[in-house]
């Protein structure tokens, strides 16, 4: 009997090829859909629990407020990691790391910029669990001038052997011994290295004991049988402790005084595993994650799946309504109901396998295209552990089960005379289920129309918004350092070129500000933070932003040395009327130890320009006048290449060897926003994809209407209806189903990306015309769909429908 | 009217060659009531389809009225069929979801005849077959001979020039097909043209001619003198 069923099944799936082959397609791509987005969420989660007990390793956040300014910051200052040991019950030990990129690495001839350098404690490899393949964990970051590289750049510099020999590192030349290979470090770290240098060698930082300095990572790993508020709260005693003296000296007041005005400092321990996903701090080592999208993520997963195994089961039932005959054949012929459930289900089961592994085959083979999209490594390695192919299993029985029972409930329950004397017009009685189905699925993909054009425009919209300065046609050339005494020669010399309009130098390159302290206005004596950087007289002009008051800096006013240029928000945040008649102070480094009040003339005020993220306004910020500095902006004429070439001639000509490093003043903007993008990306195909599948489902249900409707069309037919009129009668059903699904759409789709665009501080207003446009783009899909069915219905002689009645 | 010269009707699939009509040669007058009688298979069906312009011939001539048919595109034959063929079939072939006036407006609503004028014509067919008390009742409400009246209604709403049936009589017991004769009959002396597939000789003695088929051929032609039982 069993041959019997699977000789039936197979012979249905043969005759039925084209229904067969769309409803596995439909399904499998719907499970490889599900299957990315899985392994897509995985590795989210994955992040950082490699480590050994990862839940006791914690980080250390500044959170404080001053003059009026939050700070949020990750980082936190160089003694503080000897005093969670030592001062603090239940902390077992504690590390620090610092960040730093741009560095040049010579050995021999070879020289070349290297980013992801780490600076870390000597106990770096027993606090966390990376590898080292060479070398003694416990000394390889002890001495001072030791570095770990890892086999890449091991290989690169010195070929095979690469332990005991030197190498330079940095603008000072300094000679580091190498001391060990550790293994490249997992992608899913929310920190990753190419080189580690030991923190002994840079005593002048790490060993200071200064606590208002924060330019670290401070982590430590707590005992598990101490809570995390009984360390939180200690910290806050240890850090008022040590921090009571230093505030007194700069800043000249009590810390009761401090924090009598609303003023706040201190440290916040918070779980090493929230750092990729949770993390609210700012200024960390490498951009994060965010919850947010591995939720929104999961919920497109899921409904993807759903919608497959919606248009699977409705599938199933349009094929199985021609089978009627067959359940009432068999049952004459001494079956049991029962049996012929069994049926059913297998064979839908069969079709769920069959689509299981073709979907798992897609996952495999679209892996490193999905990989270049996501900018994830994901492996197929995790799609074939245990765990996961149970899931499959239990997936597909899941989906036979779902997508069998209609027709192994419902077609077997009829009495055998009726089913043969064609009395059963099996489907009727669900017709009410199936529209209220389709319009659930393309409300969803209504919705993900809605969001993907939006993000779209929003995307478009910062790419191309004025910023208040021209980002376009600069180059930036950084640790111009490297040319030595000949930074004006180097600059003189490119302004000679053709080509080349502007040339300036900067201690700061946008996007961000590198530096942002407190200024005290002259007159009313009041702190105010704001964000500041240092750049010549050439700056305005390069950049070419606009001055709202006064003049830019420039050469024929020696005095401006000790003059600033503030942004139209610092005079906001200042409270000025007149700002060209104020003096700002700002806090110089006396040379022993202590700040200097310097008065600075306001000679300038600028129109805002982003120099920042778009998610927040433009803060106010300081400009001061400095004559050469780490960075070089070069505004050009036409082609980049050309210009590229002009200046990597000239730099060879003054930088005796050491690499140049350049990069697009437009692209660093475009970075701000590189993850909106790619979710994007990755939001237009899995959009396409719903809206493919649930096409799929609109497809088989019109068929199943048209074959449901086979008399009603040929006596219309015989009454004189033209193929038009049957057409638009067969499509109007689902077209009043599709208009509905927008209108449910259109307030959740809304809602969604108004919250979403509230997080810019830029951000485009919601156009009703997306709506109608995401509308009528699903009407005409749905409608395409289900006019071919129509179309095919209304084509066919009434002759054979009216035959046999 | 009708005028068919040597029609043949070939059914082809993968392997065999089916002919259900052979070289039919047939007119059929203004006015005439015709009877095509034949055992199973003989081709009655296929014969009534090609001239109610459902399907095409494979072959041969067909002149309905001044046009010469029988390569007509769908879209012409149905311009034709709407309006001057009215259909009866064993059946009855109505709208299950349609009411007994909508079914009956049906092919009215395929002329463009205005609202005013369709009410006036379904409620005038309605109330000669005696069924517009059921006009709001849906098929499976009604019985069989009530249904057969609604079809009757429905084909000869539009005034059609010829009523085409198809044994019109087959699903209803003798008391509801011979009314349906009758009203065959009725029609016929009025003007319209009927023709008729029956199996039932009963019935066929109502037509003034009945042609009988075998094998897709015409075998006999008899026209019978116009009596009544």
């Amino acid at each position: 009997m069993l041959k019997n069923y699977f000789k039936v099944a197979l012979r249905n799936i043969r005759k039925q090829s084209f229904y067969s082959s769309i409803n596995i397609f439909g399904l499998a791509i719907g499970v490889a859909s599900c299957l990315f987005i899985l392994l897509y969420i995985t590795d989210e989660l994955s992040y950082d629990r490699f480590h050994q007990d990862p839940e006791n390793i914690y980080r250390i956040g500044l959170h404080g407020r001053i003059a009026g300014q939050e700070i949020n910051t990750a980082s936190s200052c160089p003694p503080l990691a000897a005093a969670l040991v030592a001062e603090i019950p239940g902390v077992e030990s504690a590390t620090r790391l610092n960040r730093r990129d741009n560095m040049v690495f010579k050995f021999e001839e070879k020289a070349f910029t290297e980013d992801r350098i780490l600076f870390a404690d000597s106990n770096f490899f027993q606090f966390f669990s990376f590898q080292l393949l060479e070398g003694d964990p416990l000394t390889a970051l002890k001495e001072p001038n030791s570095v770990v590289l890892t086999p890449e750049l091991a290989k690169k510099y010195f070929g095979d052997e690469a332990m005991g020999k030197l190498l330079t590192i940095g603008n000072q030349n300094q000679s580091f011994k190498v001391t060990g290979i550790a293994a490249e470090p997992p992608h899913n770290s929310h920190f990753t290295f190419a080189a580690i240098i030991s923190t002994s060698s840079q005593k002048d930082y790490y060993n200071s004991p200064i606590w208002l300095n924060n330019g670290l990572y401070t982590y430590f790993r707590k005992n598990p049988s101490t809570s995390l508020e009984s360390i939180a709260a200690k910290l806050t005693d240890v850090t008022d402790q040590h921090i009571a003296p230093e505030i007194e000296q700069f800043l000249g007041a009590s810390v009761a005084k401090f924090r009598e005005s609303g003023n706040e400092y201190g440290y916040v321990p918070y779980p090493m595993l929230d750092t990729h996903l949770r993390s609210g701090w700012q200024d960390d080592m490498e951009p994060g994650g965010n919850m947010a999208y591995v939720y929104v993520f999961g919920a497109v997963g899921l409904f993807i799946l759903v919608i497959a195994c919606i248009n699977f089961m409705n599938l199933s039932t349009a094929r199985s309504a021609g089978r009627a005959k067959e359940v009432g054949l068999r049952k004459t012929l001494g079956s049991v109901r029962s049996q012929m459930v069994g049926q059913f289900l297998a064979e839908s089961t069969l079709y769920g396998l069959v689509a299981m592994v073709l979907a798992v085959a897609l996952t495999f083979v679209l892996l490193p295209q999905f990989n270049l999209l996501s900018g994830k490594e994901l492996s197929f390695a995790t799609l074939v552990s245990p765990s996961f192919l149970l899931g499959a299993l239990g997936l597909t029985l899941l989906i036979g089960l779902l997508a069998g029972s209609y027709p192994a409930f419902y077609l077997t329950a009829f009495n055998p005379v009726d089913v043969l004397k064609g009395k059963v017009r099996s489907g009727m009685k669900s017709k009410g289920i199936r529209s209220g189905l389709v319009v659930f699925q393309f409300a969803l993909s209504v919705i993900l129309i809605v969001c993907t054009i939006i993000s779209y425009q929003q995307i478009q919209y910062l790419q191309s918004r004025n910023i208040g300065l021209d980002k376009h046609n600069v180059l930036v050339l950084s640790n111009t350092g490297r040319l030595g005494n000949n930074r004006k020669a180097f600059k003189d010399g490119l302004l000679a070129q053709t080509g080349i309009t502007g040339v300036s130098y900067t201690n700061n390159v946008f996007p961000g500000v590198n530096n942002t302290t407190a200024f005290r206005s002259a007159t009313a004596r009041r702190d105010h933070v704001m964000g500041t950087y240092f750049a010549d007289v050439d700056h305005a002009e390069v950049m070419k932003f606009e001055l709202a008051q006064g003049r830019y800096f420039s050469k024929e006013f020696p005095s401006d040395s000790s003059a600033v240029v503030l942004n139209e928000a610092a005079v906001k945040e200042l409270g000025w009327e007149k700002p060209l008649e104020e003096k700002l102070i700002v806090f110089d480094d006396g040379g022993n130890g202590g700040p200097v009040e310097v008065p600075m003339q306001v000679i300038g005020v600028v129109k805002d320009f982003n120099f920042e993220s778009f998610k927040t306004q433009v803060r106010p910020m300081v400009l001061r006048l400095t004559d050469t500095d780490r960075n070089l902006l070069v505004r050009y004429d036409g082609d980049a290449s050309g210009a590229v070439a002009q200046v990597e001639k000239l730099w060879k000509q003054y930088a005796s060897g050491d690499p140049i490093e350049y990069s697009f003043l437009d692209q660093n903007f475009d970075a701000l926003f590189r993850e909106e993008q790619r979710l994007s990306r990755l939001f237009l195909i899995f959009t396409g994809l719903a809206i493919f599948i649930a096409c799929l489902g609109l497809f088989a249900l019109a068929s199943f209407t048209a074959e449901q409707r086979t008399k009603e069309i040929g006596i219309r037919k015989a009454m004189g209806a033209s193929v038009t009129g049957i057409t638009g009668l067969l499509s109007r059903e689902f077209t009043v189903l599709v208009m509905i699904s927008i209108l449910l759409a259109v307030f959740p789709a809304w809602y969604l990306m108004n919250r979403w665009l509230g997080q810019f501080a830029y951000r485009i207003d919601i156009n009703i015309m997306v709506f109608v446009l995401s509308g009528v783009a699903s009407l005409v899909i749905a409608w395409l769909t289900v006019a071919f069915q129509a179309f095919r219905a209304a084509m066919a002689k009434p002759v054979n429908s009216l035959r046999y009645e | 009217m009708i005028r068919l010269k040597n029609i043949e009707k070939v059914y082809t699939t993968e392997e065999v060659e089916t002919t259900a009509l052979n070289s039919i040669n047939l007119e059929i007058k203004d006015g005439e009531f015709v009877a095509i009688m034949g055992p199973s298979g003989c081709g009655k069906s296929t014969l009534l389809n090609i001239l109610g312009l459902l399907d095409n011939p494979s072959n041969g001539e067909y002149h309905f009225g001044e046009n010469e048919v029988a390569k007509y595109s769908e879209r012409q034959r149905a311009q034709l069929r709407k309006g001057s063929i009215g259909f009866v079939f064993q059946s009855f072939n109505l709208i299950d979801e349609l009411t007994v006036y909508e079914n009956v407006e049906l092919p009215l609503l395929y002329m463009k005849v205005p609202s005013d004028e369709r009410k006036k014509r379904v409620e005038e067919v309605l109330e000669r077959m005696n069924i517009m008390h059921r006009r709001n009742h849906f098929p499976q409400q009604l019985s069989g001979g009530q249904q057969q009246r609604v079809a009757i209604s429905r084909a000869i709403v539009a005034k059609p020039k010829v009523i085409l049936a198809d044994e019109p009589t087959g699903n209803l017991d003798s008391a509801n097909g011979e009314e349906v004769m009758k009203l065959l009959s009725q029609l016929n002396e009025e003007g319209t043209t009927v023709i008729m597939v029956t199996h039932s000789p009963y019935d066929a003695n109502y037509a003034h001619r009945i042609v009988n088929l075998f094998d897709g051929k015409v075998v006999t032609e008899n026209i019978k003198e116009q009596f009544h039982i």
